[in-house]
């Protein structure tokens, strides 16, 4: 029960909510401008490698909440990238054929991956999880590192806070329809460039806080920028392309499967991940939440 | 308060409006009359910088606004109700008019959307409703009530009367001319419906081919019965 069930259900969980914080950004900015930016993994590499350094400059072991608050200074310094990277790259892309977003947004994933290697070098590190969420806990047979726990209640969280403000507030209703239609909210006075300037910075905000956030996590090497890329666009697209709720429920249903999966046929990993990815564009290609955009 | 021309409209390589001037004085209603296809919509969008591209002045109280945005137009004072509505269909009615909060100029504020069910009656009962859930006329009804909310001061319609039902064109039309009288609301109108034009506006400009073929007064308009046969009639 414990090893067949409720262990690949758990780590299943877990690495759906590594995923679905790793895409939130990519999601909203997609759902959104209509622009798929390949170099989403950079920033959150980025976001990885600031928290990396704060956590070095203040030295040694951190608490839970300076672990919170360094994540959140790592997707400050990543949204204020995303506001030049907004001016320089995505502005003029809005004018111009989607072929070329893919170009420059590829492009620009080797600018952030040279940038690193040039600003930290190509070195491995690795960050100690903080003492509080190093620890494991044990129901029954069951065996769940505190982190993954942690990890799974920020998912959630970060889930429900997203989908309240989409539905709840003014800014997430605007939101929606400048997404669904940003040409009236032009003629209806929202200036809509603006407003793809704060929804750039909000995504890359949320790249660099993932980053800082799955670190202890993750061995640090320029390699980062594309780990978890194969896993995000496969929850962007499964989820209906742009849609937070369908990015989450995809994430969930692909890396659960892929996690029982692996249980059968553990010589290939991740080879689940495909084919669960497979049969649900098959099934459903318009994604799990089609239609609506965020 | 707009004078534009003579202007040249594209789609890509496609000449659509040709050296077409108009002008429009404050609290003046003027019609845009032309068959389908003559470039009606194609002149109010590059009018409110909504997709054609455009060559030539666009003057709003003497200033040149031809190289300012849709949304900046908007707060100028210019509400466009589009020929196809575009009204949002996850928001409520009571939402889809709050969005042109938006585009209320400086130092203005927009009606409260009581005034907004004053003027529109029949919207008060859906407030809560869906914009999905509406009916065309009623969908058109709420893109007018939405345009109207930021207090304009020129209201650009697109063949409202498309596609709806006789009772509710003469009550835009009834609306449309309270407002012109009550607020001095002026009013540039795309149509084909001659009596729904008429009943709104003192003037008209006929196009045909992306040209205008003739400009005038109705009376002007109506001593040339040929005008209509040629230019209007199916
Ligand atoms: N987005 C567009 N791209 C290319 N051509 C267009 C576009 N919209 C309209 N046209 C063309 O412009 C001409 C005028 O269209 P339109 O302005 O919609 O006329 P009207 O509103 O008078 O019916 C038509 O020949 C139409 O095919
Ligand atoms: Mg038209």
């Amino acid at each position: 029960m414990v090893d067949y069930v409720l262990s690949p259900l758990f780590n299943g969980l877990f690495m759906a909510m590594v995923v679905f914080l790793f895409t939130t950004g990519l999601t909203l900015i997609f759902g959104i401008l209509r622009v798929l930016n390949f170099a989403h993994g950079g920033f959150f590499m980025i976001g990885a490698y600031v928290a990396f350094s704060i956590v070095r400059l203040v030295g040694g072991e951190t608490s839970v909440l300076a672990y919170l608050a360094i994540s959140t200074v790592a997707g400050i310094v990543v949204g204020l990238l995303g506001l030049v990277v907004e001016r320089v790259i995505f502005r003029p892309l809005q004018k111009v054929d989607e072929a070329y977003s893919l170009i420059a947004t590829y492009a620009l994933l080797l600018i952030t991956e040279g940038a690193v290697k040039a600003v930290w070098g190509v070195s491995f590190h690795s960050v100690a999880t903080p003492d509080l969420l190093g620890g494991a806990v044990f129901a029954g047979d069951l065996f769940m590192p505190t982190y993954a726990i942690f990890i799974i209640a920020i998912g959630v969280a970060s889930y429900a806070l997203l989908e309240w403000v989409l539905q709840h507030t003014d800014t997430g209703k605007l939101m929606k329809s400048v997404a669904s239609d940003p040409w009236m909210a032009g003629m209806l006075g929202v200036n809509v460039p603006r407003f793809y300037t704060f929804i750039v910075v909000l995504g890359f905000f949320l790249a660099g806080i993932a980053g800082g956030l799955l670190l202890p996590n993750q061995t640090l090497s320029p390699n980062l920028a594309s780990t978890f890329v194969i896993q995000a666009f496969g929850a962007l697209i499964v989820g209906g392309m742009g849609n937070i709720r369908g990015t989450f429920l995809a994430a969930i249903m692909l890396c659960v499967i892929d996690s029982f999966g692996s249980l059968l046929f553990s010589e290939v990993p991740g080879l689940f991940f495909y084919i669960a990815m497979t049969a649900a564009l098959l099934l459903r290609p318009q994604g799990l939440i089609a239609g609506a955009r965020l | 308060m707009l004078e534009a021309g003579p202007l040249d409209m594209f789609y890509g390589d496609s000449h659509i409006i040709q050296g077409v001037s108009i002008a429009v004085r404050e609290g003046e209603g003027i019609a845009i009359l032309g068959r389908n296809g003559v470039g009606k919509s194609t002149l109010l969008k590059g009018l409110m910088a909504g997709g054609p591209q455009v060559r030539g002045p666009i003057r709003h109280e003497g200033a040149e606004i031809g190289r300012l945005s849709n949304f900046e137009r908007a707060r100028r004072g210019f509400g466009f109700v589009p020929e196809d509505r575009r009204i949002y269909p996850h928001l409520t009615v009571a939402e889809n008019i709050a969005m042109s909060g938006h585009a209320v100029r400086a130092g203005a504020s927009p009606h409260t959307l009581d005034e907004i069910y004053g003027f529109f009656p029949m919207l008060r009962g859906l407030s809560n409703r869906l914009g999905f859930e509406l009916s065309g006329g009623q969908q058109q009804v709420l893109a007018i009530a939405r345009a109207v909310y930021a207090r304009p001061a020129c209201l650009l319609l697109d063949e409202p009367t498309e596609g709806i039902a006789p009772v509710i064109v003469e009550e835009i039309a009834e609306r449309l001319i309270e407002m012109r009288r009550a607020s001095g609301l002026t009013l540039i109108l795309a149509e084909q419906n001659v009596w729904f034009a008429r009943a709104c506006t003192t003037r008209l400009y006929l196009l045909d081919s992306g040209r205008v073929v003739f400009s005038g007064s109705w009376p002007e308009f109506d001593a040339q019965p040929e005008l209509s046969a040629r230019y209007l009639a199916v």
